[in-house]
């Protein structure tokens, strides 16, 4: 354990910094374990040689920083998550960013050919949970803890606003959003019957019915 | 009823299984008569695809010798490589059919123009394929945008990830099949044009169907490929700004990787993601295409002994919501127009030629209004 603590500060204030001190900027996507699990995993040569890097930061409003902060602190902190992952110097980047919005697209294309995306943002509904993803592509695999489906993964047609956050069901047939798969399932159901796809009488409800009474009695 | 006669001319393009299989359900007023491809291989491989009706429809090596044996056909489905698509359109054209084509209509946008130019005053109906449109998510975040749900607009985020199906249709990872001609990825770069940005039209054709916005500048990069053998881009990732100052992003990759087998097997356990997630003033708005998706594993699966993620059933609504079916109402004056136009593939020619070039010289591009 070293005797002097080292010091984190931010990336703004490290790259002023001239002096030998201990100190290190607040690069933390280096310890996202996911990041990690990429690290360990390419280096043993698990998937083959990286590829790309998609790197998925989004956050709510009330953990907004300032213009500034959000830039070149936070997302300075994911451009180096992807160097260090891709382990060759950045030799191109382009940044798309919203104005007056902590909101931006980012691109960077490293000398080894590896290229990183980065969407980054804190200005969601606050109904909303931050969420991180990264994934690794490589010739010969993946690694990731992005959902395999949307967002949430499970959620269909995700819509937030300051007030709510509502996981709903869009389905042509149907006259509105179903709000979840209960709401789906039941307008899914009356609309089978209306179509004539279920067969008309007791579908074995009384049988049903007694086994479950004769189980709870 | 009237009885629509369909031909199909090429088999080489994915999307085809789909049409031989069903575009003439049991019950419509749709029938299948003639299927051409100059591939003997692949023609045979359509024929085991539309299985047991097969006899009753005529097989040739050559569209124009199907376009004269069939005169009263109505209608033809373009399914062969990009490159033939506008030969065969403009046949079609002369012939008087009906046109349903695959996307996309062709990297050659001198080509694009003549086909809209053949347009104007056409008296049959053109439509292409570009099926997104029909899924109720992106129905619904279109009605939502439009309907002001998400306030003004900020930025849109859409993915368009598949697998490669050079191994299964090989001629998908030909360069000159697909983009047409032979143009290196970058200056001296033993990688082509023709791959995954010229596979995937859906990014900038449903950014512009559900903002309303045009694409304005374009940055793009591309990774080394994954695949090693593969000649043509397996990864792209594009961005820029659309009319009115949003921000867009725009990943059109094949960066799910698949079996190294002949046949279609996924190893990344979905086959496709497009990914939608709206910023705005009001609220955000996300839907992937999986929006309702079911886990399969199966020792006869597609993928045998492997979890991948499939679609959940949907319900459609009328028989004018299919695609074919939305063909048929605009050629039966149902609707003004069909549901996509060349003009919606055009507008997206343009923003994929505009992300080669970006690619090529290592700089943005801005897009002429």
């Amino acid at each position: 354990m070293s005797a002097v603590k080292t010091e984190i500060i931010t990336p703004r204030e490290a790259a002023k910094r001239s002096d030998d001190g201990a100190f290190c900027p607040a690069f933390y996507w280096r310890s996202f374990p996911v990041v990690e699990k990429i690290r360990d995993l390419a280096g043993g040569g698990c998937c083959g040689d990286l590829r790309s890097l998609r790197f998925t930061a989004s956050r709510p409003r009330k953990h907004a920083v300032d213009e500034a902060s959000f830039v070149y602190d936070r997302f300075s902190a994911m451009l180096d998550g992807a160097g260090f992952l891709a382990g060759a110097p950045c030799r191109k980047l382009y940044i798309e960013k919203c104005a007056g919005a902590n909101n931006l697209f980012a691109l960077a294309e490293f000398e080894n050919g590896v290229v990183a995306e980065f969407e980054a943002n804190e200005c969601l509904p606050d109904t909303l949970p931050d969420i991180a993803f990264v994934k690794a592509n490589f010739s010969a695999g993946h690694i990731t803890n992005q959902p395999l489906v949307g967002y949430f993964n499970e959620e269909g047609l995700l819509y937030a606003d300051d007030s709510s956050c509502g996981q709903y069901i869009a389905d042509n047939a149907l006259t509105s959003l179903a709000a979840g798969p209960f709401a789906w399932m039941e307008s899914r159901f009356a609309l089978a019957v209306e179509r004539g796809e279920i067969a008309l009488g007791k579908l074995g409800c009384d049988r049903w019915l007694s086994m479950i009474a004769e189980v709870l009695s | 009823m009237k009885q629509y006669k369909i031909m199909i001319a090429g088999a080489a393009n994915p999307h085809i299984p789909q049409y031989l299989r069903g575009c003439a359900p049991a019950g419509s007023n749709r029938q299948l008569v003639a299927v051409s491809d100059p591939d003997p291989q692949r023609l045979a491989a359509a024929r085991d695809l539309v299985g047991a009706g097969a006899d009753a429809v005529a097989w040739y090596g050559d569209y124009h010798a199907m376009f004269d044996a069939h005169a009263d056909a109505d209608m033809v489905i373009i399914g062969s490589d990009n490159r033939d698509h506008f030969a065969m359109f403009c046949e079609a054209v002369r012939r008087k059919l009906h046109i349903f084509t695959m996307k996309v209509i062709s990297m050659d946008e001198d080509e694009c123009r003549e086909m809209l130019a053949m347009q104007a005053g056409y008296d049959r109906v053109i439509a292409t394929e570009l099926e997104l449109h029909f899924h109720p998510q992106f129905i619904q975040a279109r009605d939502m945008v439009r309907a002001g749900a998400i306030g003004e607009l900020q930025s849109v985020y859409l993915s368009n990830i598949s697998q490669s199906p050079c191994n299964y249709y090989p001629n998908w990872g030909t360069p000159e099949l697909s983009y047409g001609k032979r143009v290196a990825l970058r200056p001296g770069a033993t990688v082509f044009r023709g791959g995954a940005i010229t596979d995937h039209p859906h990014p900038y054709d449903l950014i512009r169907w559900i903002t309303g916005r045009e694409f304005r500048s374009v940055k793009a990069m591309s990774a080394t490929n994954q695949r090693s053998a593969l000649e043509v881009e397996d990864h792209a990732a594009i961005t820029g700004e659309l009319s009115g100052g949003v921000k867009y992003f725009v990943n059109p990759s094949y960066s799910n990787l698949e079996e190294q087998v002949s046949a279609r097997r996924l190893l990344w356990p979905k086959s496709l993601e497009c990914n939608l997630k709206i910023t705005g003033s009001k609220g955000y708005l996300s839907a992937d295409f999986f929006d309702r998706h079911c886990y399969v594993v199966g020792k006869n699966c597609v993928s045998p002994d492997r979890l991948i993620v499939e679609l959940a059933p949907r319900y459609w609504g009328g028989a004018d919501d299919s695609r074919l079916g939305n063909f048929i109402a605009a050629i039966e004056g149902r609707r003004a127009a069909p549901e996509c136009s060349l003009a919606d593939s055009y507008a997206a020619v343009r923003v994929m030629n505009a992300a080669y070039e970006s690619l090529w010289h290592d700089r943005e591009i801005i897009l002429d209004v």
